[in-house]
């Protein structure tokens, strides 16, 4: 009896507790883990949902296993069996007609089962591709699009660059059901992820690499061409919907958005995923068609992002006949790196993820995971559209009119990349902008901001921090990155004469003039904490020099110094990746705390190249661009201990890491 | 970025020892044995001959009834390579210093060491080839350090690595001349060639001086930053340690190569980054693109005396490795740098993919004649016959026994070459089509042909084993090919219903030759066919081929 009431007791408690503790994603949208047997590589490169409730999966290593039991709905772990095997690194499967259509490199394969023992017994080859050998020529497909034609598409070689070598390599290819293939777009680097929405309209995630400054996703119509010129080489080939040539393609380091104006061959992405504050390396594209069963995000686009093990949520709108629309965040905490997503049967999503040769945060070396929508509904910005003089922004639940009313709940800034034959680009142009007036609908479901200078073709980033719902919530994702091609010029203008708001002078003056592309740099960030002239009482001596650089695949190339308390130390950080890095010196154990706070510090965080302002930190570098270095000067610390090193930027502190041992 | 994980990839298929390996050999005259009851033969008959026999001469070795025969030669630390032949259901003994004893034998794996006490050490797998054919073994040994014992270092039957680093207890002086001994049936044994080595170390750096220059980056190709070294001065050793406090830098070491005595030598350069190297003024090894420990290698004809050398080593993003080593042809590479300059590099485990119960298939890229080979289809079966087939040209690529593939490169991190590698004893095809349209029987058969216009692969069905059938369309008339592994080597069954003109090629080689009927020779493989069938053997471009017409199947097998 005793017990009964200590159980009551605690169970109270909790309830308590889960009223006041902070909502996090996991309330709203639930992953569940696919255990994987003993032995298995499932290095998932595609998913096929089949009527029969079972999951089809291709590998890597080109295993195809049929997974019973997948939505494990009586608490019994799935079945796995090899289905199909030898299939080379098939990176994507579907199931049409009865059969599994996989994709290796150089074929489509449709594998069938005659003898009904569940193991393939014929290999149809049902389209060719040819290969130059290369490795990164992976091969991806097919979608299904609703008139039944498959779509497929054919990643550049890298040879220190994107190189397509052999025909249609960056090109997406449409198949019909007998095998007529039409050459459909091109300009395509790393296309990974793509998709049909249900109107049949084609879109595809690129990766960051050369000439695509940052992540992104492009309505892909018939004759595109999305940036990367090399698949260009093969637009005099019989059947090619274009005929632009790679010498064509202006290369000056403008944002893609202006040399598409001088060049129109170029199709401006509808979305951009900022590199680092949204994801890094954008994988599949699914439409949430399931009416309200996922949760209520009806006829919005999921993306996986590999790199960073998370899906982002994407609302797109038509303005003048064109995409475009805002990102989101939406789920992370991903096993292993995001490559598939497919919905399952229940309007649940199979998450299918793999991490060799391209680390993720997501630890494991591969995945197999669900996603569930728990009923709850996450307060979120719904929606964000284009007005004439700004944005409207539904929620999903309504505002506390007070904070939606304050001007401090909202900042707008604006930024865009270079486009160039470079690998990624740093943001450039960036801009805060003022808001001029706030208009807070009558049911509390959504706001009107009027902005000033709007730029075209620019990524706007909104953050609503001080936002809070009817129960004094905050947003679960108080950011989101509208992509502005096109300004909705239908919408009225705001009555300022009404929602005009008052201007607080300090604030606005001291971002004004902003520009990202300095910041980036990083010589600008002054600190005590960072020393790059030996300090004039050490005499011209050292007591020991540290060298780091770093290894692909967010690594420091040494992870483990050791010094002696008290002594003179030069570092020298020698950025040679090709991505953006920095080196903080952190007391022992404080490395999640100082990663953390680096990582919320956002699109301000460049400026202070995310060295979050923490007794935590002892010693930093500025923020590295690729191939550049940086020395400090620093005492040791005189306690012993473990000192972490770790690069800050977002996204890379769990992995990124290194300790320097101080001894007596 | 890429690029840069290329490289530390390279390191694991350039194995530095293999670099010491450039000197030609010493060959062992046939004068230089004590025959025994063996012979010296100008040729011998193929084994599956009627009445097979010899013509003496003297050419090589043979031996068609038990006994030994001993080399004057007596070696220690050695490396000694040779060919053999064995006659069918034959075994012969192999002694090392007179005493340590290796099988040569079609009765049980060739390779296998006898121990003294009368035990045995299997080889990794069984690399022989069937009686008749040329194998080469070739081993290296060791005295050890602690004594009373020798280390077999590597013994590759084949080409197949079959022991490495395995230690024999031995008594007494570990030298002793080369045995071989027949046991029954026959043997015959050709080009022996050894290498002796010893522990001198004849080359020695002196007079070394230093100086260190700051570079920029790959941007500016390491170009340096200003013309005068930040550093210089007299060192002590050649170390990358002269480097430290820079990231990016250029060291360039000046002094003298001191020879004792005449003769042909190799410099080593085992780096990471860039290096160059120069003697007498000579550049023997210029600056290459960067690169993670692929050693290069220079040989060089040096007189006695003093010679001036000049080593440059550029550090780019890797930590900074330098390494230098001498060697000679028997003398085992050694290091000319400071202990602590050159770290051992970190390995990386094998991946392998091994048939237990079911057939294995693995498509992937495949090296051949130095190309790769894009389409190819790799089946492993539990039978230990394994062969690999290029699905663009209808052609057989290899085939082998023993153990199946090693994938290391296609599934470690990226994959880069994505190569599957055989593992076993492996005999080698024309890599052509294996089917094609001619005009008629005197039409020379294509090296290639269309593999999107006029050869077109179809698919492949399994069949309850779980071999695979393949299917194509040749100008439009379907062609199937079934290739079955078995315990022998594998056989191939071309079928057409119909389609005029049809012809397969069945081998390719330098040369074709009839053993017996349905028994051909060709270089080192066998081709059997139907002895009723009537193949066409004719000259091609590479050498003879044999084909046969299409009509409605043609069928033959491959052992080797």
């Amino acid at each position: 009896m005793k017990k009964i009431i200590v159980l009551f007791l605690i169970l109270g408690n909790l309830g308590v507790f889960a009223q006041n503790r902070p909502l996090v994603e996991e309330d709203f949208y639930r992953i569940v883990t696919l255990p994987v047997p003993e032995g298995v590589k499932l290095e998932v490169g595609g998913l096929a949902v089949m009527p029969d409730g079972r999951l089809g999966v291709s590998t890597r290593r080109g295993d195809v296993y049929l997974v019973s039991n997948p939505y494990m709905k009586n608490g019994t772990p799935p079945t796995y069996k090899r289905f199909a095997s030898g299939l080379h690194e098939s990176l994507g499967l579907a199931y049409i007609k009865g059969n599994l259509w996989a994709t290796q490199r150089g074929e489509v394969t449709i594998l069938k089962d005659n003898n009904g023992d569940e193991i393939a017994d014929e290999y149809e080859a049902f389209q060719k591709f040819p290969l130059s050998g290369n490795y990164h020529e992976y091969s991806y497909g097919p979608v299904v699009l609703p008139d039944n034609d498959m779509i497929f598409t054919l990643n550049l070689g890298w040879q220190g660059k994107g190189v397509s070598l052999v025909k249609w390599r960056g090109w997406m290819l449409k198949v019909s059901p007998d095998g007529k293939m039409t050459p459909w777009a091109t300009g395509l680097r790393s296309p990974a992820g793509f998709g049909a929405l249900r109107n049949g309209d084609i879109f595809y995630t690129e990766n960051q690499g050369d000439w695509v400054g940052s992540g992104r996703m492009t309505h892909l119509e018939k004759g595109d061409f999305a940036g990367n010129p090399m698949g260009l080489r093969w637009t005099s080939e019989e059947g090619s919907p274009l005929s632009v040539k790679p010498s064509d393609v202006p290369d000056t380091g403008e944002p893609l958005y202006e040399v598409a104006k001088r060049f129109p061959s170029i199709k401006v992405p509808a979305v951009w995923f900022p590199h680092t504050l949204m994801g890094i390396s954008t994988a599949d594209v699914i439409e949430d068609t399931f009416g309200g069963k996922f949760g209520p995000f009806e006829g919005q686009l999921f993306v996986g992002d590999q790199g960073h093990s998370k899906i982002m949520r994407v609302y797109l709108e038509k303005i003048a006949g064109k995409y475009q629309g805002i990102c989101f965040p939406f789920r992370e905490g991903f096993q292993s790196g995001i490559l598939r997503m497919r919905w399952g049967l229940d309007a649940s999503m199979f998450v299918g993820m793999t991490s060799r040769g391209w680390s993720s945060t997501g630890k494991e070396e591969f995945g197999l995971q669900r996603l569930e929508w728990t009923g709850k509904t996450p307060f979120e910005m719904k929606t964000v559209k284009s007005m004439s003089d700004g944005f409207l922004i539904e929620f999903t639940q309504p505002v506390n009119k007070e904070t939606a009313k304050a001007l401090e709940s909202y900042k707008i800034n604006s930024f865009t990349y270079k486009y160039h034959h470079n690998y990624g680009s740093p943001t450039i142009n960036a801009k805060t902008l003022k808001i001029k007036g706030i208009q807070v609908a009558e049911d509390g479901m959504s706001v009107r901001l009027a902005i000033d200078s709007l730029r075209l073709g620019y990524i706007h980033e909104l953050r609503l921090e001080g936002l809070k719902n009817t129960d004094d919530r905050p947003l679960l994702h108080t950011f989101g990155y509208y992509t502005l091609n096109n300004i909705n010029t239908a919408t009225a203008p705001l009555d300022l004469s009404k929602y005009a708001v008052v201007e607080k002078k300090v604030e606005t003056m001291s971002h004004e003039g902003h520009n990202m592309s300095g910041m980036s740099k990083g010589a600008n960030v002054v600190s005590a904490k960072r020393i790059n002239e030996m300090p004039a009482d050490w005499g011209g001596k050292v007591d020991q020099t540290l060298s780091v650089g770093t290894k692909p695949g967010l690594k420091y190339d040494v992870t483990k110094f050791q010094v002696k308390a008290g002594t003179k130390i030069r570092l020298i950080f020698n950025n040679n990746d090709d991505m953006l890095h920095n080196l903080v010196i952190v007391k022992p154990k404080t490395v999640a705390k100082v990663g953390e706070a680096a990582f919320k510090m956002d699109l301000d965080g460049e400026a202070k190249a995310y060295v979050p302002d923490l007794d935590e930190v002892l010693f930093h570098t500025g923020l590295m661009q690729p191939e550049s270095q940086e020395t400090i000067y620093f005492v040791a610390p005189s306690t012993p201990g473990d000192y972490t090193f770790v690069c800050t930027y977002p996204g890379h502190y769990t992995l990124m890491q290194g300790i320097i041992k101080v001894v007596k | 970025m890429y690029l840069r994980f290329l490289a530390f990839f390279m390191l694991f298929c350039a194995s530095f020892q293999s670099y010491a390996q450039g000197f030609s050999m010493n060959k062992l005259p046939l004068s230089d044995w004590d025959l025994g009851n063996w012979k010296q033969v100008e040729s011998v008959d193929n084994p599956f001959k009627k009445k097979a026999s010899f013509v003496t001469g003297n050419k090589f070795l043979f031996s068609n009834t038990a006994g030994k025969i001993t080399s004057k030669l007596t070696t220690a630390d050695a490396k000694v390579r040779f060919a053999f032949m064995l006659g069918n259901n034959s075994e012969a003994i192999f002694y090392i210093q007179g005493k340590h004893a290796i099988v040569l034998s079609n009765l049980r794996p060739s390779g296998t060491i006898l121990l003294k006490d009368g035990g045995i050490k299997l080889p990794n797998q069984n690399a022989g080839r069937t009686a008749g054919l040329w194998q080469t073994l070739e081993l290296t040994f060791s005295e050890t350090s602690f004594g009373n014992a020798i280390t077999l270092e590597k013994v590759v039957l084949n080409d197949v690595l079959i022991h490495q680093g395995y230690i024999l207890s031995s008594e007494g002086k570990n030298e002793g001349p080369i045995v071989f001994e027949n046991k029954s049936g026959s043997i015959a044994v050709k080009d022996l060639e050894y290498l002796k080595y010893n522990n001198e170390k004849p080359l020695k750096l002196s007079g070394l001086s230093y100086e260190l220059y700051e570079t920029f980056d790959w941007d500016k190709q390491f170009a340096k930053k200003k013309e005068t070294p930040n550093d210089t001065g007299k060192a002590v050793e050649l170390t990358k340690d002269y480097g430290v406090g820079f990231n990016r830098f250029l060291l360039v070491f000046k002094g003298d190569l001191e020879v004792e005595k005449d003769g042909s030598y190799s410099l080593i350069a085992d780096c990471a980054g860039k290096s160059a190297l120069t003697i007498d003024g000579k550049e023997v090894l210029p600056m290459a693109d960067e690169s993670y420990r692929k050693p290069r290698i220079a040989y060089l004809d040096l007189k006695k005396g003093k010679h001036s050398i000049e080593m440059k080593y550029i550090k780019v993003w890797w930590k900074a490795e330098l390494g230098l080593f001498a060697a000679g042809p028997e003398i085992r590479p050694y290091s000319l740098h400071g202990e602590t300059s050159l770290p051992t590099p970190q390995a990386v485990g094998e991946i392998d993919i091994t048939p237990k119960n079911d057939v294995e298939m693995v498509r992937s890229f495949v090296m051949f004649d130095g190309q790769k080979r894009t389409h190819s289809i790799s089946i492993g079966s539990p039978k230990g016959s394994h062969y690999t087939y290029d699905l663009d040209q209808a052609a057989l690529l290899y085939a082998w026994h023993g153990e199946f593939a090693d994938v290391t490169e296609m599934f470690h991190e990226r994959g880069e070459p994505q190569l599957l590698e055989a593992k076993g004893v492996k005999t080698k095809f024309s890599g052509k089509p294996s089917v094609a349209v001619l005009a008629d029987a005197n039409a020379p058969m294509p090296d290639s042909l269309d593999a999107y216009k006029t050869l077109i692969f179809k698919s492949y069905s399994l069949d309850n084993e779980g071999f695979p059938t393949y299917k194509f369309l040749l100008n439009g008339t379907e062609i199937l090919q079934k290739i079955t592994p078995n315990i022998d080597g594998i056989s191939v069954t071309t079928s057409s219903s119909n389609g005029a003109n049809l012809y397969c090629k069945l081998a390719e080689g330098k040369s074709i030759s009839m053993i017996e009927k349905g028994r051909y020779l060709v270089d080192n493989q066998y081709i059997l066919i139907d002895a009723k069938a009537k193949p066409i053997i004719r000259n091609s471009k590479a050498g003879q081929e044999i084909i046969m017409p299409l009509s409605s199947a043609v069928s033959y097998s491959v052992s080797w």
